[in-house]
Protein backbone atom coordinates (compact mmCIF):
# COMPACT_ATOMS: atom_id res chain seq x y z
CA UNK A 1 0.00 0.00 0.00
CA UNK A 2 2.07 2.98 -1.25
CA UNK A 3 1.67 6.19 -2.37
CA UNK A 4 1.17 6.74 -5.98
CA UNK A 5 2.29 9.47 -8.11
CA UNK A 6 -0.53 10.07 -9.70
CA UNK A 7 -2.24 10.21 -6.41
CA UNK A 8 -4.19 13.62 -5.25
CA UNK A 9 -2.44 16.07 -3.49
CA UNK A 10 -2.99 16.20 0.73
CA UNK A 11 -4.68 19.20 0.36
CA UNK A 12 -6.85 18.28 -2.48
CA UNK A 13 -7.66 14.92 -1.00
CA UNK A 14 -8.60 16.71 2.38
CA UNK A 15 -11.25 18.65 0.72
CA UNK A 16 -13.52 15.86 0.16
CA UNK A 17 -14.31 16.11 3.80
CA UNK A 18 -15.45 19.88 3.39
CA UNK A 19 -19.25 19.75 3.09
CA UNK A 20 -19.13 22.75 0.68
CA UNK A 21 -17.00 21.43 -1.46
CA UNK A 22 -18.70 21.87 -5.17
CA UNK A 23 -20.20 18.63 -7.10
CA UNK A 24 -17.50 18.99 -9.76
CA UNK A 25 -14.93 18.70 -7.69
CA UNK A 26 -16.88 16.18 -5.07
CA UNK A 27 -16.92 13.91 -8.43
CA UNK A 28 -13.51 14.19 -9.84
CA UNK A 29 -11.70 13.05 -6.60
CA UNK A 30 -14.34 10.27 -6.31
CA UNK A 31 -12.69 9.07 -9.21
CA UNK A 32 -9.43 8.87 -8.06
CA UNK A 33 -10.69 6.85 -4.31
CA UNK A 34 -13.22 4.36 -6.05
CA UNK A 35 -9.74 2.97 -7.84
CA UNK A 36 -6.98 4.07 -4.78
CA UNK A 37 -7.44 2.14 -2.17
CA UNK A 38 -4.60 3.89 -0.09
CA UNK A 39 -6.64 7.24 -0.61
CA UNK A 40 -10.30 6.22 0.55
CA UNK A 41 -8.27 4.65 3.57
CA UNK A 42 -6.33 8.02 4.63
CA UNK A 43 -9.87 9.84 3.74
CA UNK A 44 -11.41 7.69 6.28
CA UNK A 45 -8.87 7.26 9.01
CA UNK A 46 -9.21 11.52 8.74
CA UNK A 47 -13.05 10.97 8.90
CA UNK A 48 -12.79 8.46 12.15
CA UNK A 49 -10.48 10.92 14.08
CA UNK A 50 -12.91 13.31 14.44
CA UNK A 51 -14.49 12.69 17.39
CA UNK A 52 -12.01 10.31 19.06
CA UNK A 53 -9.66 10.31 22.06
CA UNK A 54 -6.78 11.83 21.06
CA UNK A 55 -3.81 12.20 23.14
CA UNK A 56 -0.47 12.96 22.44
CA UNK A 57 2.62 12.58 25.14
CA UNK A 58 2.98 15.93 26.83
CA UNK A 59 7.01 15.50 26.58
CA UNK A 60 6.45 15.05 22.88
CA UNK A 61 4.35 18.70 22.85
CA UNK A 62 7.36 20.50 24.96
CA UNK A 63 10.11 18.59 22.48
CA UNK A 64 8.27 19.81 19.25
CA UNK A 65 7.56 23.46 21.20
CA UNK A 66 11.44 23.09 22.18
CA UNK A 67 12.47 22.44 18.27
CA UNK A 68 10.30 25.42 17.22
CA UNK A 69 12.07 27.57 19.66
CA UNK A 70 8.72 28.42 21.09
CA UNK A 71 9.26 30.07 24.82
CA UNK A 72 7.00 28.14 27.53
CA UNK A 73 5.80 29.51 31.23
CA UNK A 74 8.59 28.39 32.96
CA UNK A 75 6.70 26.63 35.73
CA UNK A 76 7.53 27.81 39.40
CA UNK A 77 5.15 25.19 41.47
CA UNK A 78 8.03 25.72 44.64
CA UNK A 79 6.92 29.09 45.08
CA UNK A 80 3.85 28.25 46.39
CA UNK A 81 5.07 26.51 49.47
CA UNK A 82 7.84 29.86 50.56
CA UNK A 83 4.58 32.02 49.92
CA UNK A 84 2.48 29.32 52.23
CA UNK A 85 5.18 29.50 54.41
CA UNK A 86 5.87 32.73 54.75
CA UNK A 87 2.10 33.60 55.46
CA UNK A 88 2.09 30.88 58.52
CA UNK A 89 5.59 32.63 60.14
CA UNK A 90 3.79 36.11 60.47
CA UNK A 91 0.31 34.26 61.79
CA UNK A 92 2.79 32.73 64.66
CA UNK A 93 3.35 36.44 65.73
CA UNK A 94 0.03 37.92 65.53
CA UNK A 95 -1.35 34.76 66.86
CA UNK A 96 0.98 34.32 70.00
CA UNK A 97 -1.45 31.71 71.56
CA UNK A 98 -0.60 29.49 69.02
CA UNK A 99 3.14 30.44 68.22
CA UNK A 100 4.68 27.33 68.18
CA UNK A 101 2.17 25.17 66.37
CA UNK A 102 2.49 28.05 63.26
CA UNK A 103 5.93 27.76 63.50
CA UNK A 104 6.04 24.22 62.82
CA UNK A 105 4.27 24.27 59.92
CA UNK A 106 6.04 27.32 59.02
CA UNK A 107 9.42 25.25 59.22
CA UNK A 108 7.62 21.76 57.49
CA UNK A 109 6.44 24.34 54.34
CA UNK A 110 9.93 25.84 54.08
CA UNK A 111 11.63 22.22 54.12
CA UNK A 112 9.28 21.43 51.14
CA UNK A 113 10.21 24.42 49.50
CA UNK A 114 13.57 23.64 49.50
CA UNK A 115 13.04 20.05 48.55
CA UNK A 116 11.04 21.17 45.63
CA UNK A 117 13.76 23.70 44.04
CA UNK A 118 15.94 23.30 41.27
CA UNK A 119 19.01 23.08 43.55
CA UNK A 120 18.07 20.67 45.53
CA UNK A 121 16.68 18.09 42.71
CA UNK A 122 20.24 18.75 40.92
CA UNK A 123 21.53 17.79 44.21
CA UNK A 124 19.35 14.75 44.70
CA UNK A 125 20.35 13.84 41.34
CA UNK A 126 23.87 13.95 41.44
CA UNK A 127 23.93 11.80 44.95
CA UNK A 128 22.23 9.13 43.04
CA UNK A 129 24.23 9.10 40.54
CA UNK A 130 27.06 8.60 42.47
CA UNK A 131 25.02 6.31 45.00
CA UNK A 132 24.81 4.07 41.13
CA UNK A 133 27.82 4.41 40.15
CA UNK A 134 29.08 2.87 43.13
CA UNK A 135 26.72 0.05 43.04
CA UNK A 136 28.01 -0.74 39.72
CA UNK A 137 31.75 -0.95 40.70
CA UNK A 138 30.90 -3.19 43.48
CA UNK A 139 29.63 -5.21 41.01
CA UNK A 140 32.39 -5.60 38.72
CA UNK A 141 35.31 -5.67 41.11
CA UNK A 142 36.50 -9.69 41.06
CA UNK A 143 34.99 -11.93 44.25
CA UNK A 144 37.17 -12.16 46.99
CA UNK A 145 38.12 -16.25 47.37
CA UNK A 146 41.04 -15.61 49.70
CA UNK A 147 39.08 -17.42 52.23
CA UNK A 148 37.66 -20.37 50.59
CA UNK A 149 38.87 -23.45 50.98
CA UNK A 150 39.67 -25.93 48.71
CA UNK A 151 38.87 -23.42 45.84
CA UNK A 152 40.60 -21.66 43.02
CA UNK A 153 40.78 -18.09 42.44
CA UNK A 154 37.42 -17.95 40.62
CA UNK A 155 35.80 -20.11 43.50
CA UNK A 156 35.47 -23.67 41.98
CA UNK A 157 36.37 -26.46 44.09
CA UNK A 158 39.44 -28.45 42.87
CA UNK B 1 -7.38 30.64 24.34
CA UNK B 2 -8.25 30.99 20.55
CA UNK B 3 -11.96 30.01 20.46
CA UNK B 4 -11.88 30.49 16.66
CA UNK B 5 -9.40 28.08 14.27
CA UNK B 6 -9.52 30.51 11.59
CA UNK B 7 -8.08 32.49 13.60
CA UNK B 8 -5.40 30.18 15.60
CA UNK B 9 -4.69 29.81 11.66
CA UNK B 10 -4.24 33.19 11.11
CA UNK B 11 -1.83 34.16 13.93
CA UNK B 12 0.45 30.89 13.00
CA UNK B 13 0.63 32.12 9.66
CA UNK B 14 1.89 35.16 11.17
CA UNK B 15 4.36 33.59 13.50
CA UNK B 16 2.91 34.20 16.62
CA UNK B 17 4.59 32.06 19.17
CA UNK B 18 1.57 31.61 21.64
CA UNK B 19 -0.56 30.48 18.63
CA UNK B 20 1.46 28.12 17.53
CA UNK B 21 2.48 26.79 21.16
CA UNK B 22 -1.94 26.20 21.38
CA UNK B 23 -1.73 24.48 17.51
CA UNK B 24 0.56 22.02 18.64
CA UNK B 25 -1.86 21.75 22.09
CA UNK B 26 -4.65 21.01 19.71
CA UNK B 27 -3.45 19.22 17.30
CA UNK B 28 -0.26 17.36 18.10
CA UNK B 29 -2.89 14.12 19.83
CA UNK B 30 -4.74 14.33 15.99
CA UNK B 31 -1.58 13.80 14.22
CA UNK B 32 0.11 11.48 17.04
CA UNK B 33 -3.61 9.72 16.19
CA UNK B 34 -3.31 9.60 12.29
CA UNK B 35 0.44 8.58 11.84
CA UNK B 36 -0.16 5.23 14.32
CA UNK B 37 -3.20 4.75 12.89
CA UNK B 38 -1.73 4.57 9.01
CA UNK B 39 1.23 2.52 10.19
CA UNK B 40 -0.80 -0.10 11.84
CA UNK B 41 -3.46 -0.10 8.87
CA UNK B 42 -0.53 -0.85 6.61
CA UNK B 43 0.51 -3.30 8.87
CA UNK B 44 3.88 -2.25 9.63
CA UNK B 45 5.42 -2.72 13.18
CA UNK B 46 6.80 0.55 14.66
CA UNK B 47 8.03 2.07 18.13
CA UNK B 48 7.46 4.98 20.21
CA UNK B 49 10.18 6.50 18.98
CA UNK B 50 8.95 6.24 15.33
CA UNK B 51 5.54 7.80 15.54
CA UNK B 52 7.21 10.63 17.92
CA UNK B 53 9.86 11.40 15.59
CA UNK B 54 6.93 11.49 12.68
CA UNK B 55 4.91 14.00 14.74
CA UNK B 56 7.99 16.30 15.12
CA UNK B 57 8.61 16.16 11.93
CA UNK B 58 5.24 17.19 10.41
CA UNK B 59 5.13 20.01 12.49
CA UNK B 60 8.54 21.35 11.84
CA UNK B 61 7.90 20.75 8.30
CA UNK B 62 4.86 23.08 8.49
CA UNK B 63 6.72 25.86 10.54
CA UNK B 64 9.37 25.35 8.19
CA UNK B 65 7.98 25.45 4.74
CA UNK B 66 5.02 27.93 6.01
CA UNK B 67 2.87 25.68 4.75
CA UNK B 68 -0.34 26.83 7.16
CA UNK B 69 -0.64 29.44 4.53
CA UNK B 70 -1.64 27.27 1.49
CA UNK B 71 -4.36 25.64 3.39
CA UNK B 72 -7.36 27.07 0.89
CA UNK B 73 -10.39 25.53 3.46
CA UNK B 74 -8.31 26.70 6.91
CA UNK B 75 -11.58 25.51 8.79
CA UNK B 76 -10.99 22.06 7.45
CA UNK B 77 -7.57 21.73 8.89
CA UNK B 78 -8.17 18.65 10.60
CA UNK B 79 -8.92 16.59 7.83
CA UNK B 80 -5.61 18.24 6.20
CA UNK B 81 -3.36 17.57 9.17
CA UNK B 82 -4.70 14.05 9.54
CA UNK B 83 -3.53 13.24 5.67
CA UNK B 84 -0.51 15.06 6.35
CA UNK B 85 0.34 13.18 9.23
CA UNK B 86 -0.50 9.63 7.33
CA UNK B 87 1.53 10.46 4.33
CA UNK B 88 4.15 11.48 6.27
CA UNK B 89 4.38 8.27 8.64
CA UNK B 90 4.18 6.52 5.15
CA UNK B 91 7.36 7.98 3.71
CA UNK B 92 8.92 8.04 7.21
CA UNK B 93 8.95 4.09 7.14
CA UNK B 94 9.56 3.75 3.21
CA UNK B 95 13.48 6.03 4.08
CA UNK B 96 13.57 3.52 6.83
CA UNK B 97 13.21 0.72 5.15
CA UNK B 98 15.68 1.86 2.52
CA UNK B 99 18.20 2.95 5.04
CA UNK B 100 18.19 -0.69 6.78
CA UNK B 101 18.46 -1.90 3.32
CA UNK B 102 21.56 0.17 2.67
CA UNK B 103 22.51 -0.72 6.05
CA UNK B 104 22.36 -4.79 4.40
CA UNK B 105 20.39 -4.99 7.84
CA UNK B 106 17.90 -7.19 6.38
CA UNK B 107 16.74 -8.87 9.39
CA UNK B 108 15.65 -5.82 10.65
CA UNK B 109 13.59 -4.65 7.52
CA UNK B 110 11.58 -8.09 7.60
CA UNK B 111 10.31 -7.07 10.87
CA UNK B 112 9.41 -3.40 9.72
CA UNK B 113 6.93 -5.49 7.75
CA UNK B 114 4.10 -7.68 9.14
CA UNK B 115 1.61 -9.50 6.95
CA UNK B 116 -0.55 -11.61 9.22
CA UNK B 117 -3.74 -11.51 8.91
CA UNK B 118 -3.52 -9.34 5.67
CA UNK B 119 -3.31 -11.93 2.80
CA UNK B 120 -7.30 -12.65 3.31
CA UNK B 121 -8.05 -8.82 3.10
CA UNK B 122 -5.97 -8.81 0.33
CA UNK B 123 -7.94 -11.71 -1.12
CA UNK B 124 -11.05 -9.87 -0.57
CA UNK B 125 -10.16 -6.93 -1.88
CA UNK B 126 -8.75 -8.30 -5.03
CA UNK B 127 -11.85 -10.56 -5.82
CA UNK B 128 -14.19 -7.33 -4.84
CA UNK B 129 -12.22 -5.09 -6.96
CA UNK B 130 -12.81 -7.30 -9.88
CA UNK B 131 -16.55 -7.90 -9.18
CA UNK B 132 -17.67 -3.89 -9.44
CA UNK B 133 -15.22 -3.05 -12.06
CA UNK B 134 -18.08 -2.06 -14.58
CA UNK B 135 -19.85 0.28 -11.61
CA UNK B 136 -20.04 4.18 -10.97
CA UNK B 137 -17.23 6.10 -9.00
CA UNK B 138 -19.59 6.09 -6.28
CA UNK B 139 -20.94 2.55 -6.35
CA UNK B 140 -17.98 1.39 -5.68
CA UNK B 141 -16.74 3.69 -3.21
CA UNK B 142 -19.95 2.74 -1.03
CA UNK B 143 -19.51 -0.95 -1.84
CA UNK B 144 -15.77 -1.04 -0.45
CA UNK B 145 -16.87 1.26 2.72
CA UNK B 146 -19.90 -1.10 3.71
CA UNK B 147 -17.81 -5.07 2.31
CA UNK B 148 -14.28 -4.24 3.08
CA UNK B 149 -14.27 -1.80 5.84
CA UNK B 150 -17.29 -2.71 7.58
CA UNK B 151 -18.92 0.82 7.48
CA UNK B 152 -22.64 0.93 8.53
CA UNK B 153 -24.92 2.91 5.69
CA UNK B 154 -25.16 5.76 8.26
CA UNK B 155 -20.99 6.30 8.20
CA UNK B 156 -21.01 6.28 4.79
CA UNK B 157 -23.43 8.72 4.30
CA UNK B 158 -21.90 11.02 6.68
CA UNK B 159 -18.67 10.12 4.91
CA UNK B 160 -19.72 11.02 1.18
CA UNK B 161 -21.77 13.67 2.49
CA UNK B 162 -25.29 11.89 0.97
CA UNK B 163 -28.64 11.36 2.63
CA UNK B 164 -28.69 7.28 4.05
CA UNK B 165 -31.78 6.45 1.71
CA UNK B 166 -29.37 7.02 -1.10
CA UNK B 167 -26.69 5.03 0.50
CA UNK B 168 -29.28 2.35 1.20
CA UNK B 169 -30.56 2.05 -2.23
CA UNK B 170 -27.12 1.85 -3.56
CA UNK B 171 -26.05 -0.94 -1.60
CA UNK B 172 -29.81 -2.93 -1.68
CA UNK B 173 -29.66 -2.75 -5.75
CA UNK B 174 -25.88 -3.79 -5.87
CA UNK B 175 -25.54 -6.27 -3.14
CA UNK B 176 -27.66 -8.98 -5.04
CA UNK B 177 -25.58 -9.17 -8.15
CA UNK B 178 -22.64 -9.28 -6.07
CA UNK B 179 -23.33 -11.78 -3.93
CA UNK B 180 -23.94 -14.25 -6.77
CA UNK B 181 -19.94 -12.88 -8.03
CA UNK B 182 -18.82 -13.15 -4.24
CA UNK B 183 -20.19 -16.59 -3.40
CA UNK B 184 -17.64 -18.48 -4.80
CA UNK B 185 -15.13 -16.24 -2.76
CA UNK B 186 -17.14 -16.82 0.61
CA UNK B 187 -17.47 -19.95 0.48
Amino acid sequence: MDIDIRCLDEKTLSSYLDERLSSMERKRIEEHIADCNTCLDMLLVAYESHGRNKKCPPILKDRIKNRLGLKQPKKRPELKWLFTCLVFFALSFIFRHYFLQFLAIAVILGFKWVMEGEAAKRVIMIFKGIQEKEKKFERKSPPDVSNVAGGDRYGKPE
Amino acid sequence: MFDDIHDLIERCIKREERAWSEFIDRFSGLVYYSARERLRRNGFSFGEQDIQDIVQNVFIDIWEKSSLSEVRERHKIKAWLSIVGQTRALNFMRKKRERLLGEEELFKVENIVSDKGEEYRIELVEELEKAIENFSPREKIILKLNIIHGKTHKEIAGFMNMSINTVSTIIARRKELLRKTLNNFTN
